[in-house]
């Protein structure tokens, strides 16, 4: 079962600031797990496959300090409990070997963050409305 | 001439042991003439067994005992105690007799007992025993004041120039002779008089030349080995010298006689000049016969062999003033020269430009060496004449010459007096390019810097007229007579420059090496800038990768929370408010493209690229669907593309980048045209001498001055900075990295519409 949760990793607090004020505008906003770092992202999940429900969505920038998105990328792939949870990468870099690298790893998506905020509002809105509610008619596989 | 009997000719057969050709001087043999001076008489003992081998006929005037009793006998029943006991103590030095030299002994000639001068050399197998009258009245304590007044004024003599005078009146003071010549040799061996000093009543020498043929090859040789010669009496008939049947007849080597017989052609030479009595004395210089101290006396006198080895004395004393003056002199002229070789190496550095270097400053190339026509430079494939000069082709053509000919001396330098004896198309150079100095920079001989001098006339007075006369004898001897007129003949040597000096030549050497100094630093100064600003732009490309990257957040920031602004609180804002927000707006996406620009162009830079072959058409149109709502949303503009353009090789995504800015410029400067309507047009054309296909984008607009053609490619260059339109700069410079990593073209032109904008791409001829 899922919680209706995305997970966030993001170092850049204003641009997590943005990601929440997009979210917060759609109908029934999930809640958004904020976590500064793949390390922290990582601590969450583990404790969450565990006891609780997965997020249905993890959605992580690249360049973090300690572990960056793609590490922690590589991992949650490589996890039995965690290998289904689609996972988008988001970054300013719209370097194609960039981008190549990140599907390399087995990410679900790439989005290149927005400069405006409008814009990232509406990308929200579409990864609410596809990999959300998609997602939720999938099963679910431990 | 024909003569019935030539005396000279039979006396040469008669004095020397073997036949003598006698059409060439060269090969006169004189250290085997076979006779001795009437003054002395010659007695030479095998060095071993001291034994009597050869003797001289006059040994009964002059040691009292005729030859044929001196002849194989042991020396100690020939010579007194004295002079014996002498031999025994040279023949065990180191240095032989010279120290010894003269013996004193009473010899009993007749009823006399008569005081001679002995004197020894050791020859080979042999030692020759001279006996000569001695003059008792020379004591020793008269030598040395002589010799010491002789030194002390010849070492007080300051300037070069009266050193010769001053010597030649210092040994004519001593000596008493009628005329005293200091007598130069040039590089050929021609001789001068340089100074003299002389009797009243005689015609001056000063100022004669002799040719070389007046002291030949082997004369010379012997001056190097015994450098005093005196010829006591000309008219004297000599001693025949007699050897032992023990030696079967091997003529005696006389080289280190002193009294050895004096050639009969010389003899004649003597007496047409009117001379009974010459003593000469070498100046050696560098191992090299300099010249000679010639004495002269009309009448016959004998000269005491002390005077004689102190004449040789003052020579040597002479020789080493004279290296010490000339090294002097070497050493400030090259000083000099040092200097001005050393400002224009520091000329070089300064300027940065071998051309400048050599010529603009004080010092340069046209005043480094006096008496110069002019100077040419050859240097990568540039050339530079100075002053006057034969046109370049000749000097070219004289480059292969040396360079065919090879250069004995060095491959560096070449010089010559009189260029065009040796190389016939300089010949009609004669009156500014006589002389040339040629330095070349490398061994190709492609780089070189040439001096010309300009011809001289030179008056050389030649002591009588310098060719030889030929004899020949009706019994079909022939031989060459010595110069038989000694009046003054002039001579003008027209085609030869001054000439070069061995300090100058040292110079010019010096100054290539200078050159070659200079131009390796600047090439190794070049070297570190070129890696310094490879590694500068590696680094500013990264930078500017990475601070791009890191800018777009902050930019992110302002433009969210401004759009947040405007969404949450909009209605609490006026129409200020409002207005600012735009504003924000506007400064965030120009900040926004700038960064995009700068990213795109360190990615142009670096990396690798894919090539392909791309169809421009279709790149452009959808470039052009892409731009138009934002360039031209409100704007009616015409857009002509020519069908079927040509595909290029290229990465797609840098043609497709190229493109982008080649016509987002276009709609961005684009004005209406001269029938209001505004146009772009695509196409292509040929471009160049070889037809190559290049593409075109131009747009109706003012065309760009001419004067910013090549700078609007560079970065941040902007027409106008006032202009309306919105732009980074940057695009330009992209356009223009993109096509050279393509080893295309860019270039702009005023044509078709206004402005035009063409290129081409070669990637596959990289």
């Amino acid at each position: 079962m899922y919680a209706n949760q995305i997970l966030l990793a993001e170092d850049d607090s204003t641009d997590a600031e943005f990601f929440q004020r997009a979210l917060r505008r759609l109908d029934s906003p999930p809640e958004l797990v904020w976590c500064k770092n793949g390390l922290e992202a990582l601590e969450g999940l583990s404790d969450v496959t565990n006891s609780k429900l997965l997020p249905r969505l993890a959605i992580l920038d690249i360049k973090m300090p300690g572990m960056s998105g793609l590490e922690l990328l590589a991992k949650l792939k490589s996890d039995e409990r965690t290998k289904n949870l689609p996972v988008i990468i988001m970054s300013s870099s719209d370097e194609p070997q960039d981008i190549a690298m990140a599907y390399d790893y087995g990410a679900n998506g790439y989005l290149v963050k927005p400069n405006r905020f409008q814009d990232l509002r509406e990308l929200v809105n579409s990864i609410n409305s596809f990999w959300i509610k998609t997602n939720r008619l999938r099963p679910m596989v431990m | 001439m024909h003569v019935t009997n030539d005396p000279v000719a039979n006396n040469i057969r008669q004095i020397y042991p073997y036949r003598v050709d006698l059409e060439n001087c060269d090969d006169e043999p004189l250290r085997h003439i076979q006779v001795i001076q009437a003054h002395a008489c010659l007695i030479a003992l095998g060095k071993d067994d001291l034994i009597a081998r050869y003797v001289s006929g006059n040994s009964q005037e002059i040691i009292g005992k005729p030859w044929q009793e001196i002849m194989d006998r042991h020396m100690r029943e020939i010579l007194p105690y004295e002079i014996t006991a002498q031999i025994s103590v040279g023949l065990g030095r180191e240095d032989g007799f010279e120290t010894l030299n003269p013996i004193q002994a009473f010899f009993k000639v007749g009823t006399e007992r008569v005081l001679k001068n002995v004197i020894i050399h050791q020859n080979g197998d042999f030692l020759l025993v001279e006996v000569e009258s001695a003059s008792e009245f020379i004591q020793a304590s008269r030598y040395q004041q002589l010799l010491s007044r002789a030194i002390a004024k010849i070492q007080q003599i300051r300037e070069y120039d009266n050193l010769f005078t001053e010597t030649a009146k210092v040994i004519r003071q001593v000596t008493a002779y009628d005329r005293v010549m200091v007598y130069r040799f040039d590089k050929d061996y021609n001789g001068e008089v340089i100074a003299e000093a002389r009797g009243e009543n005689l015609e001056p020498f000063e100022g004669l030349r002799y040719p070389h043929t007046d002291i030949p090859k082997q004369a010379r040789e012997l001056y190097l080995k015994n450098r005093v010669r005196l010829i006591s009496n000309g008219v004297e008939t000599p001693a025949r010298l007699h050897s032992s049947v023990a030696v079967e007849e091997a003529p005696l080597d006389l080289t280190m006689a002193t009294s050895r017989g004096v050639s009969p052609v010389h003899l004649e030479y003597l007496s047409h000049m009117g001379v009974n009595n010459s003593l000469s004395v070498a100046i050696v210089l560098e191992g090299k016969l300099w010249g000679l101290f010639a004495l002269h006396h009309y009448s016959p006198r004998f000269i005491d062999y002390s005077i004689r080895s102190m004449l040789a004395f003052v020579g040597q004393i002479f020789s080493g003033h004279l290296s010490l003056q000339s090294a002097n002199r070497y050493r400030q002229e090259t000083l000099t020269r040092n200097l001005a070789r050393l400002a224009i190496g520091e000329m070089i550095t300064k300027t940065r430009n071998l051309f400048d270097g050599l010529t603009k400053g004080t010092h340069n190339i046209r005043n480094l060496f006096s008496g110069i026509s002019g100077a040419a430079i050859h240097f990568e494939n540039r050339y530079e004449a100075y002053d006057t000069t034969p046109p370049l082709e000749d000097i070219q053509a004289l480059i292969r010459f040396v360079q065919e000919k090879g250069n004995p001396e060095s491959n560096l330098v070449f010089t010559n007096e009189k260029i065009g004896e040796v190389f016939k198309p300089f010949e009609h150079y004669c009156d500014e390019a006589a002389g040339v100095l040629i330095i070349f920079m490398n061994p190709d001989f492609s780089d070189w810097i040439c001096w010309f001098r300009p011809g001289i006339s030179q008056t050389i007075t030649w002591g009588g007229q310098p060719e030889k006369e030929l004899i020949t004898s009706e019994d079909g001897t022939r031989r060459l007579g010595p110069r038989r007129s000694f009046a003054r003949y002039v001579e003008t040597v027209e085609g030869c420059s001054a000439p070069w000096l061995k300090e100058e030549i040292d110079t010019a050497i010096s100054l290539r090496i200078t050159i070659l100094n200079s131009l390796m630093e600047r090439y190794t100064e070049v070297k570190q800038v070129n890696e310094q600003l490879k590694k500068a732009l590696q680094d500013l490309e990264t930078f500017s990768y990475t601070v791009s990257h890191d800018l777009r957040a902050p930019l992110r920031a302002i433009n969210g929370y401004t759009e947040i602004l405007a969404e949450d609180y909009g209605d609490q804002l006026d129409a200020e408010g409002h207005e600012i927000i735009t504003k924000i707006h506007a400064g965030v996406q120009q900040m926004n493209s700038f960064i995009t620009d700068i990213l795109e162009l360190s990615r142009v830079g670096s990396g690798g690229m894919q090539l392909e072959s791309l169809q421009v058409s279709a790149i452009a149109a959808e470039v052009i669907a892409e731009l138009l709502p934002v360039y031209a949303a409100d704007t009616e503009i015409r857009i002509e593309m020519t069908e079927n353009m040509p595909t290029v090789i290229a990465d797609k995504r840098m043609l497709r980048q190229l493109l982008m800015n080649l016509i987002s410029n276009a709609l961005k400067y684009m004005q209406p045209g001269p029938d209001s309507e505004s146009a772009l047009q695509i196409g292509t054309r040929k471009h160049g001498r070889d037809n190559r296909p290049s593409f075109y984008i131009s747009n109706t607009g003012p065309s760009i001055p001419k004067e910013y053609a090549d700078t609007i490619f560079e970065m941040f260059s902007r027409l106008s900075t006032q202009s309306e339109t919105e732009g980074t700069g940057v695009g330009l410079a992209i356009v223009e990295r993109i096509v050279n990593r393509h080893n295309g073209k860019v270039w702009v032109s005023d044509d078709i519409l206004g402005v035009t904008f063409n290129f081409y791409l070669a990637p596959e001829q990289l």
